[in-house]
């Protein structure tokens, strides 16, 4: 890392962090959204100066695993119930090129 | 049987080759790797085989199927690697219309097997260790298809959630050849294990490579991605052109560059794919739905236990035990039904020193008409008690090679018993003198120039005299029986 | 307005059961009351039909002896529980037409038991926020002010308890949203133990926080509707396998000799109102009149429980909301170019500003190259809080803080400094990143005449202790009805 985590990124991330999230936004939003991340980013970033030594081990539980058998399926109209553009059993989208 | 047919095989004494390969297997379960929908959706009725988890509807939630995991822990312990007995699941984000949840579960820093290994032969006598890194297991994709309309791509979810074992090996693979003996050696482990059907065409087994070329001592060459080689032909040929591709850059002074790279079998050429705007950032973190996956080593233990017979145990065991050679034993291995079925017939037979002679009937006589006919072995039902008893006839000298040949093609057709065709088409190899001698004569009687310049020194012409005797009795003389009757019969005739 | 709304839940089942009144006028009355106050949004979606329909089936089940633990009473269930067949929106675009074709576990529970559903209550957009202010669906106002704010997330569902439109209600807590929400309207909330309820069916926000949990008018009416929520679902691979006892077990024993802890740096750094400060100490003497013996205890890391909650929240529920792309349900943007055009605008235009926001810092702390500073190290510095809180409830049976540092406040109070905003769940949040439980009561009025909540908060699994203490602070404390 180039920065302390303290100090806010001089350039603003949020052109990155729109485009990865895939998350338009309005050149208004992207203003006042991209200072609020600076802000709250600048803020959480206390944690840096925590020391963390000496850290217990986690307390979580061994996962309980499924035994393998068919127990769901066959339910094409329940699956494609809510979807927005369905065509013969298929969810459909556009591609990912305008043709 | 299909093989790959030799190719020209890529590159230049002048460069070395550095493949590692990722393959994907589709793990065989009932279910699928964290939904209680089919994992058997190959063919099926568009989304049929979905859960709600399948397509991520709200607050639906993953559970890890025991048997999926057992199947990792099955083909870690067969290649040697070490089973982490806590691994953990990681979400893998990105966005595409076949991956519903908008990320993938999969294991990013701590996956369920570490290391391990895989012996390939190299060129033909030498073996060759090629390291494993890793196995980890994941959750396969939807599929999108393209072609049903200009504007709009049609998803479907049935693959969506199958589990699959990633196995990425280390760069230790030098050539295609050694590629395609890697992945069909591993096809064949998975299928000894049946973690896996290792159908290619079906999508069961998919190979990414990682290829990079480098003067001999220079450091590693940049590697390029290698995608969408979808049969072991397509495999041979993608990484031949690709080799090729990156020698002929450095060649003329170029670069290659980092990329990926898809393969068209149309033209027979890789090309590089669309690159995407911005270089996608996976976010991997452990899933926060799931808990780390702990396995205990007595169970660890129980599957080491119950573990099927690997392919080179097999192998070793026919070398050793029926005293095959080593190629022999391995085209034999190569099919676990062909290797199952090899034991079953020389079960039968009442001298196991015929095991050899069983051999070289199935790689001979068997798999020749398998291939003249198209057939799959396991659609030719050829029942082992009928093989071990045409073989026991030729080793007992009923039959003659020539005429159990006919036995054979005709019991291959018909499934009878050899005994039975043998009987009702009188396919009994004659070894009675009288017999043979009516046969002799009559050749000789016609042959009477050939015998003449037989008697003058034309010796070769022995084979030829046995040769229309066979023919005169069709092919039932004994050969042995004729060998010492005709050179009598031969010599009679010298004035 | 029907004097069937004031009973109690114990006065409800005993009606029911001498057939007093039925299911059905009961619940008519509540349906009314909701049309009543209708002005306070309390509700997203009002399930008149069924609410009948399950009132009559209650009613045939009080006919034939068969009756559930809350057979015929009523129930508003937060926006976030997928209800089979009924809309469920979460408060957003991306919803605004999504019917599931599931029941959640929890709710099905509810069913199961004979609860009648009433409605979907409203909610902060996926659960994110504080004041229950969705653009999509509207503000909750609350019925004690209708200037101030409910709170959030489930202000729908303490609004709904506290204007008698519902007599028990359904929530979820993952930074406070139950619990912050019943202080400022002045009703009973829980946040059980992480895991004792199952999740499998909630819309997800922060897959290892969130926690189902349940409001009421009173502490033994929490507890027997935990009761009901409560037990271990294989289908919820978080869902912890421990037997669910009666909640209600310890409310009313003897609390001479248990310890209360009052932490230290909460005190110190919560910048609580003086109303929340008096409130404190009042709890404080209240417990020591019953023979608890104050103990000053100290939760080090607690300080850092909020910038570690928003980081390991903001990246659970930025992952967790990219399955909303208009590909499979909910919203599909319109007038789209191509693939990524279709998630861009779907995503853009479905959510609102607050899930942006998360979405946005959540991406950023799980990116690569800052994973390890922020991501990495909340999960590091939640261990440590957790570890603090097991070490304390070495030395006390509960913890006693506020629930909120302040009253509800305006509306219209622009914050516009996220900071600030989150600044509101600060004495909640310890308990989520802690993983223990919680429960809020109503100890007390602001001289505004605002609802206070007091805070216990007890080790995961001992939800019985919240109760047991609970009643305490219940039975001395004298609150005003509630205003309806």
């Amino acid at each position: 890392m180039g920065y302390f985590m303290s100090e806010t990124p001089a350039i603003n991330p949020i052109i990155t962090m729109q485009r990865l999230a895939r998350l338009h936004l309005t050149p208004e939003e992207s203003i006042s959204l991209g200072q609020d991340l600076a802000k709250v980013l600048s803020w959480v970033g206390q944690l840096e100066g925590v020391c963390v030594r000496g850290m217990p081990e986690s307390q979580q539980p061994a996962m309980a695993l499924r035994q393998d058998s068919v127990t769901e399926g066959d339910q094409v109209s329940l699956v494609l119930g809510n979807a927005p553009c369905p065509k013969d059993s298929f969810f459909t989208v556009p591609k990912v090129l305008k043709s | 049987m299909s093989s790959v047919s030799p190719m020209s095989s890529a590159g230049s004494a002048a460069f070395e080759t550095v493949i590692g390969l990722e393959v994907h297997a589709q793990i065989v379960s009932q279910s699928k790797l964290f939904s209680g929908s089919s994992s058997q959706a190959f063919g099926q009725d568009p989304n049929t085989c979905v859960s709600f988890l399948d397509v991520a509807m709200p607050g639906m939630l993953p559970t890890l199927n025991q048997e999926c995991v057992d199947q990792a822990i099955r083909l870690g312990l067969a290649i040697s690697g070490t089973i982490s007995l806590v691994s953990v699941l990681d979400r893998k984000h990105y966005f595409y219309p076949d991956n519903p949840a908008g990320y993938q579960i999969s294991q990013y820093q701590k996956p369920i097997v570490q290391d391990g290994t895989l012996q390939i032969l190299s060129g033909e006598k030498a073996w060759k260790t090629i390291r494993i890194q890793r196995i980890h297991i994941e959750q396969d994709a939807g599929k999108s298809m393209h072609d049903q309309d200009p504007l709009t791509s049609y998803v479907d979810f049935n693959r969506a959630g199958v589990g699959l074992m990633e196995i990425v090996s280390h760069p230790d693979l030098s050539s295609p050849e050694e590629v395609i003996d890697y992945i069909k050696r591993l096809r064949c482990l998975m299928r000894y294990l049946g973690v896996c059907h290792g159908d290619m065409e079906k999508g069961q087994l998919r190979v990414d490579a990682n290829v990079s070329v480098r003067r001999p001592g220079e450091d590693l060459g940049t590697r390029v991605e290698l995608k969408n080689m979808n049969s072991l032909r397509f495999l041979h040929s993608a990484l031949n052109y690709e080799i090729n591709r990156q020698i002929g850059e450095i060649e003329h002074g170029g670069r290659v560059i980092q990329e990926t790279r898809t393969y068209d079998p149309a033209s027979g050429k890789t090309r590089p794919m669309r690159t995407k705007e911005v270089a996608d950032d996976y976010f991997y973190f452990p899933d926060p739905d799931l808990t780390p996956l702990v396995i205990d080593s007595d169970h660890v233990q129980t599957i080491a236990s119950t573990l099927p017979e690997t392919p080179w145990a097999k192998h070793a065991r026919f070398v050793q035990v029926y005293g095959l050679s080593e190629y022999d034993a391995d085209l034999l291995v190569e099919d676990m039904d062909v290797s199952y079925f090899f034991e079953q017939v020389v079960s039968f037979l009442s001298e196991p020193a015929w095991a050899k002679l069983t051999a070289n009937w199935i790689l001979g006589e068997l798999f020749a008409a398998l291939n003249r006919t198209n057939t799959s072995f396991s659609d030719a039902h050829i029942h082992p008690e009928n093989m071990a008893a045409l073989i026991q006839a030729v080793a007992n000298k009923k039959l003659s090679n020539l005429l159990a040949k006919e036995v054979f093609g005709i019991m291959f057709e018909t499934g009878e018993h050899p005994e039975k065709i043998m009987e009702q088409r009188g396919l009994v190899q004659v070894s009675n003198q009288e017999d043979v001698q009516q046969w002799i004569c009559t050749v000789l009687n016609r042959e009477n120039d050939n015998v003449a310049a037989y008697l003058s020194g034309k010796d070769k012409l022995f084979a030829f005299f046995v040769g229309q005797v066979m023919k005169e009795s069709k092919g039932k003389a004994n050969p042995q029986a004729i060998q010492a009757l005709l050179a009598e019969s031969l010599e009679k005739l010298r004035p | 307005m029907s004097p069937l709304l004031k009973l109690s839940l114990d006065q409800v089942l005993i009606g029911l059961q001498s057939k007093a009144f039925s299911a059905t006028e009961l619940t008519q009355s509540y349906l009314d009351q909701i049309q009543r106050t209708r002005g306070h949004n309390a509700y997203i979606t009002v399930t008149t039909e069924r609410a009948l329909q399950d009132a009559k089936r209650s009613d045939a089940r009080w006919s034939n002896g068969t009756a559930g633990p809350l057979e015929g009473i009523p129930i508003a269930v937060k926006d976030a529980y997928c209800t089979q067949n009924i809309l469920t929106t979460a408060a957003s675009k991306m919803l605004h037409n999504f019917i599931p074709p599931y029941e959640s576990h929890v709710t099905q529970n509810l069913a199961q038991a004979g609860a009648v559903l009433l409605g979907k209550t409203n909610l902060d957009e996926f659960c994110m926020g504080s004041t229950t202010t969705p653009v999509h669906t509207g503000p909750t106002l609350n019925p004690w002010d209708v200037s101030c704010t409910a709170g959030g997330s489930s202000g729908g569902s303490a609004a709904a308890i506290a204007n008698g439109s519902a007599l028990l209600a359904l929530g979820t807590d993952t930074g406070g949203s139950v619990r912050q929400p019943a202080a400022f309207c002045g009703v009973v909330g829980v946040k059980p133990s992480y895991g004792r309820c199952s999740r499998w069916g909630v819309v997800a926000f922060a897959s290892s926080l969130d926690t189902p949990g349940p409001f009421a008018r009173s502490v033994k009416d929490a507890a027997l509707l935990l009761n009901v929520m409560a037990g271990y679902d294989k289908k919820d691979a978080t869902s912890l396998n421990h037997p669910v006892p009666d909640f209600t077990r310890r409310i009313g024993q003897s609390l001479v000799g248990k310890k209360i802890g009052i932490p230290k740096e909460w005190f110190e750094n919560a910048q609580m109102d003086p109303e929340i400060l008096d409130l404190w100490k009042k709890g404080q003497e209240l417990f020591e009149k019953n023979g608890c013996e104050i103990v000053h205890v100290s939760l080090p890391y607690s300080s850092y429980a909020l910038p570690c909650y928003y980081i390991l929240a903001c990246a659970e529920a930025a992952s967790n909301l990219q399955r909303y792309d208009g590909v499979k349900y909910g919203f599909r943007a319109k007038n789209i170019e191509n693939l990524e055009d279709m998630y861009c605008q779907t995503r853009g235009q479905g959510f609102g500003p607050e899930v942006k926001r998360r979405i946005l810092l959540g991406t950023y702390v799980l990116s690569h190259g800052y994973y390890d500073a922020y991501y990495n190290k909340a999960q590091k510095v939640r261990h440590m809080i957790q570890h603090d809180f097991r070490q304390v409830f070495q030395q006390v049976d509960v913890l006693l803080p506020p629930t909120t540092p302040t009253p509800a406040f305006a509306l219209k109070a622009s914050v516009s400094d996220p900071v600030a905003m989150y600044w509101n769940d600060v004495l909640t949040v310890p308990v989520n990143v802690g993983n223990v439980c919680a429960i809020s009561v109503p100890a007390g009025l602001s001289n505004t005449g605002l609802p206070l909540g007091l805070q216990l908060i007890a080790p995961s699994l001992a939800e019985d202790r919240l109760f047991q203490f609970g009643h305490i602070i219940e039975s001395n404390t004298s609150m005003p009805d509630l205003p309806f």
